[in-house]
């Protein structure tokens, strides 16, 4: 997701959701979701199988 | 440097009380650990206590008459729980908590007296403790320096003496960062291994509890007393308890038998400033005089952050969601569009980070077939000062405040126990990292003891709060 789709996606997610993103915030919270995409991109990155289930609450 | 102020023997429960109290309202300004400070009700518990004694009661329990506060996310009876919060404390209809979290009352029940609540990040949400509700938390090592976080405050407590141990939370790093910044001893427990119950959340998948201490000692006696199964954390093990003070030997060869120790390199030295590198070189040293030290790489370290680091965003927005919405002016600074960046994280990024930190923890645990133990840096660097913004590893910048868990968050991703050893060294604290297998916590705290039995790990009170 680039900077464009970054921003659009926080317009769409900000109004479903109804928060709070202003002028004051805007920048801060865009930098905050890049990181995570940038992140999220690498995790998407990592071959898995499909068997492979989500952690979740664990107890070991 | 001093030894540790309360521990001269007291003439009875309620005179050491009387002298913690002092101790806290001559030293707490300089620090700012204490957001609450429960006089009347730790003077009653220590009356009561030296009543029993008197009425010949043989044993109050292996904590008798021993200080301990806990970050202000716990309830405390009587008292509102503000996790750190303006809005907690400010919400329409705000009641005190009726009971004490599980953890106080078995604390409480093997004898310790509770004297405070303690200061922290909001919601749990940072390393530092720079609370702009409540005041930053100050290093009683350097009081322009961080404490560290989320539990500054009661790294801050315990390194300045003002009780034996005290209660945080880790869910990325917040005992072992201000452990380490402050020079404590602390434990992260396996994940599941104490009750949260009574606590306040942060990252339901991540979340743990633990105590903070200046001996190896007394950070095993506080955990065993929290030890046991809880109907009140769905999160908390049926194992049976597994007490560990009686593990600890008494001598550093002892506590060393049997167990295969390596030090992690790759991402564990790549991340730290030379300090970290040289504390952790202090105790390979120290260890390998009496034990063989073998190297060993910890899987996909980096991806593992990424996976807390993903989790924590999206299930801490998610919890804090009607908050952002309606109290978002009353929310903390330096974490609320973190918060309100993780609550517009995709469902699929959540999902595929808790996949893939099934396959990696799966791939870490293949460590402990050839090895017990674990050791690695616990910070990348000393304190640093409040309010720096970026921190300095091998010549790259870094921010300061995401940054302090950088090599935390790969160990506590894995669910696995850990005990932070602050090394002997000149000029500020710094800690290791003594990581086990699940459910060893036992052999993490005999390592710890070694350490410091070889003088290479200690908790000293500086002077300026002896």
């Amino acid at each position: 997701m680039d900077r464009i789709g970054i921003e659009a996606w926080i317009d769409a997610g900000a109004a479903m959701l109804g928060l709070p993103v202003t002028p004051s915030n805007r920048q801060q919270v865009a930098d905050n979701l890049e990181r995570l995409a940038a992140i999220a991109a690498r995790l998407d990155a990592v071959e898995l199988e499909p068997e492979v289930e989500p952690l979740q609450v664990f107890v070991r | 440097m001093s030894t540790a102020p309360l521990d001269t023997a007291p003439t009875s429960t309620a005179d050491r009380i009387a002298a913690t109290l002092a101790h806290i309202a001559r030293h707490d300004p300089a620090v700012n650990a204490f957001t609450e400070v429960l006089g009347e009700r730790a003077m009653n518990r220590a009356r009561a206590i030296d009543a029993a004694r008197a009425a010949g009661e043989a044993s109050i329990g292996p904590l008798e008459g021993m200080p301990f506060a806990v970050k202000n996310l716990f309830d405390v009876a009587g008292l509102v729980t503000l996790a750190g919060s303006r809005i907690e404390r400010e919400r329409p209809g705000a009641a005190a908590a009726a009971s004490d979290a599980t953890a106080i009352t078995r604390l409480e029940a093997a004898g310790a007296i509770l004297v405070g609540a303690l200061n922290m990040d909001e919601y749990a949400y940072g390393f530092t403790t720079e609370n702009t509700h409540y005041g930053a938390c100050r290093n009683p090592h350097d009081p322009t320096r961080l404490a560290g976080g989320s539990s500054g405050g009661s790294g801050a407590a315990v390194a300045a003496g003002m009780v034996a141990f005290a209660l945080g939370t880790d869910t990325n790093g917040s005992i072992r960062v201000p452990a380490s910044l402050c020079g404590t001893f602390g434990l992260r427990p396996t994940f599941g291994r104490l009750s949260r119950g009574g606590s306040f959340p942060f990252v339901f998948s991540l979340d743990t509890i633990g105590p903070l201490a200046r001996t190896v000692r007394d950070l095993a006696l506080a955990y065993d007393a929290m030890q046991g199964p809880d109907p009140r954390d769905p999160g908390c093990t049926q194992r049976a308890r597994e007490p560990a003070v009686g593990a600890l030997c008494a001598d550093p060869a002892a506590n060393l038998e049997g167990l295969r120790i390596a030090r992690l390199g790759g991402w564990f030295e790549e991340m730290a400033t030379p300090a970290a590198v040289a504390a952790l070189d202090a105790a390979c040293t120290a260890i390998g005089a009496l034990s063989p030290i073998a190297s060993a790489d910890w899987p996909d370290a980096e991806l593992g952050r990424d996976c807390a680091f993903v989790v924590t965003a999206a299930e801490g927005g998610a919890l804090h969601l009607d908050d952002l919405r309606h109290r978002y002016d009353a929310m903390e600074p330096h974490s609320r569009d973190r918060f309100l960046a993780g609550a517009l994280a995709p469902a699929a990024w959540v999902h595929r980070a808790q996949r893939v930190r099934r396959a990696y923890v799966a791939r870490v645990d293949t460590l402990f077939a050839d090895h017990d133990i674990l050791l690695a840096p616990a910070v990348p660097c000393e304190a640093p000062h409040i309010g720096d913004d970026w921190i300095e590893i091998r010549g790259r910048r870094f921010p300061s405040r995401p940054s302090l868990g950088l090599l935390t968050q790969p160990v506590s991703c894995a669910g696995l126990p850990v005990v932070a050893a602050p090394i002997r060294r000149d000029g500020l604290p710094i800690a290791i990292q003594v990581i086990a297998a699940p459910w060893r916590e036992a052999d993490a705290l005999r390592v710890a003891r070694a350490l410091e039995q070889l003088g290479v790990a200690a908790a000293p009170v500086p002077v300026a709060f002896a």
